[in-house]
């Protein structure tokens, strides 16, 4: 899972450069139709799909994470009482 | 387990700015190299299909002859696209000429101007038909690449040529050249000449693509923006600020049907000429008495070409594009 998140947060990365670029080329010729064309959209939704992708990933990571995190509060808790249960008395 | 070392964080950056330099290299090659529609034509003339502009003048009445004395002969009614009544006569005189030219169907007059910024050129063109109003593709063919205006010109025997729209450059707006549609959708301001002469441009928002196909357009131009505006020079412009500067020009104007000016605009160059905005532009056009006007690919696209000489100093020496308007020389294909 990490492996993949790693690997859509740089396509994310890339796509968000490309998008920059062309922002910025956009600017200074609007009749280009770089955000525009055919192939604009293609690219731009290639990039939605990455996005949510990561999105996706992350949240399920750190429900899992916090899931853990949860198990391992409740196990120290259980340890703790059960620990305290068998001190001996003073 | 055992994690690997992490790549360094420099590396790291270096390896996701070539990813970005990749991918708008594979957006450029899908932008300007592999085209889905190459070449594919729209529609079939417009001109055949809703004017005859090689009809002739008038039909002499085989009657008329007998009353030849008694009543005066009718006066002939131009077909459309023919402007031989308007078509001028006489000397070629102009003040500031470089260069003219004259025959029984063009007339043109190449003009040098200078402004405070910048020099550009006046092309004066008379046509006695619409069919000399010509363009031409790089390569022959829509989508036919690229090539220097001057190669253009010199493969059409041009005697006027000047820089077009550069359409394959975009992915969209409309292109029709010399009746016959290629692409019918529409990006930024549109420029029409009508096969009876009229040359209007229009702002995108308000342009009737059926409208214009049913009045008979026989070429248009989509770069942009229109440069006047009833008479006046527009408020604002639908284009970036970019392109509103100062900046070397092509731009196509309209006096009445069979009579327009090309004007190319030299540009950036500190010591000679910077160019000119497009306010100055438009001031300019309506000072020459263009009833109306429309910018063309600038920048280091302009290039305007009179009996196979370079006129002016384009930028950087110009560049290659996919299209140019010319007179004279051979026919269109």
């Amino acid at each position: 899972m990490r492996k993949i998140r790693t690997i859509l947060s740089h396509i994310t990365i890339i796509f968000s450069g490309m998008f920059l670029t062309l922002a910025i080329l956009n600017q200074y010729n609007p009749g280009m139709g770089f955000l525009t064309s055919g192939i604009s959209m293609v690219f731009i939704v290639l990039f939605c799909l990455s996005v949510i992708a990561l999105g996706v990933t992350t949240i399920a990571d750190n429900r899992r994470y916090a899931k853990h995190m949860h198990q391992r509060e409740e196990e120290a808790a259980r340890w703790k009482k059960i620990s305290n249960n068998n001190r001996r008395p003073q | 387990m055992l994690h690997k070392k992490p790549l360094p964080i420099l590396l790291v950056i270096l390896l996701d700015v070539l990813g970005i330099g990749a991918m708008l290299g594979i957006f450029s090659l899908f932008m300007f190299v592999i085209r889905f529609d190459n070449g594919h034509l729209r529609q079939s003339t417009v001109l055949g299909a809703t004017q005859t502009i090689d009809a002739p003048a008038a039909t002499p009445d085989p009657n008329a002859q007998q009353d030849a004395a008694a009543t005066p002969a009718p006066t002939p009614t131009p077909a459309p696209g023919d402007f031989s009544a308007t078509f001028p006569t006489g000397d070629l005189n102009a003040a500031n000429a470089i260069g003219s030219y004259a025959d029984e169907n063009l007339r043109i007059v190449v003009t040098e101007n200078h402004t405070n910024d910048a020099s550009y050129y006046v092309a004066d063109v008379w046509i006695r038909n619409v069919q000399g109003f010509k363009t031409a593709f790089a390569g022959g063919k829509f989508n036919g690449g690229y090539a220097m205006p001057s190669t253009m010109a010199s493969e059409n025997n041009a005697i006027l040529a000047l820089s077009g729209d550069c359409n394959r450059a975009r992915p969209a707006g409309l292109v029709i050249r010399n009746g016959t549609v290629y692409r019918d959708t529409l990006q930024g301001d549109v420029c029409i000449l009508y096969a009876d002469g009229v040359m209007e441009s229009y702002y995108e928002s308000s342009f009737d693509l059926d409208a214009a196909m049913a009045r008979g357009a026989y070429q248009s131009w989509s770069f942009g923006p229109k440069l006047i505006d009833n008479g006046q020079v527009p408020s604002s412009y639908n284009t970036s600020d970019a392109i509103i500067a100062h900046n070397p020009r092509s731009a196509i104007g309209y006096y009445e049907p069979g009579h327009y000016c090309l004007i190319y605009v030299d540009g950036r160059q500190s010591n000679n000429s910077k160019g000119l905005t497009l306010d100055e532009l438009s001031q300019i056009m309506i000072d020459l008495g263009c009833v109306d006007g429309y910018n063309l690919d600038g920048g280091q696209s302009s290039m305007m070409v009179f009996q196979g000489q370079v006129v002016g100093s384009p930028y950087k020496g110009g560049r290659e594009i996919s299209d140019i308007i010319y007179f004279g020389g051979n026919d269109p294909q």
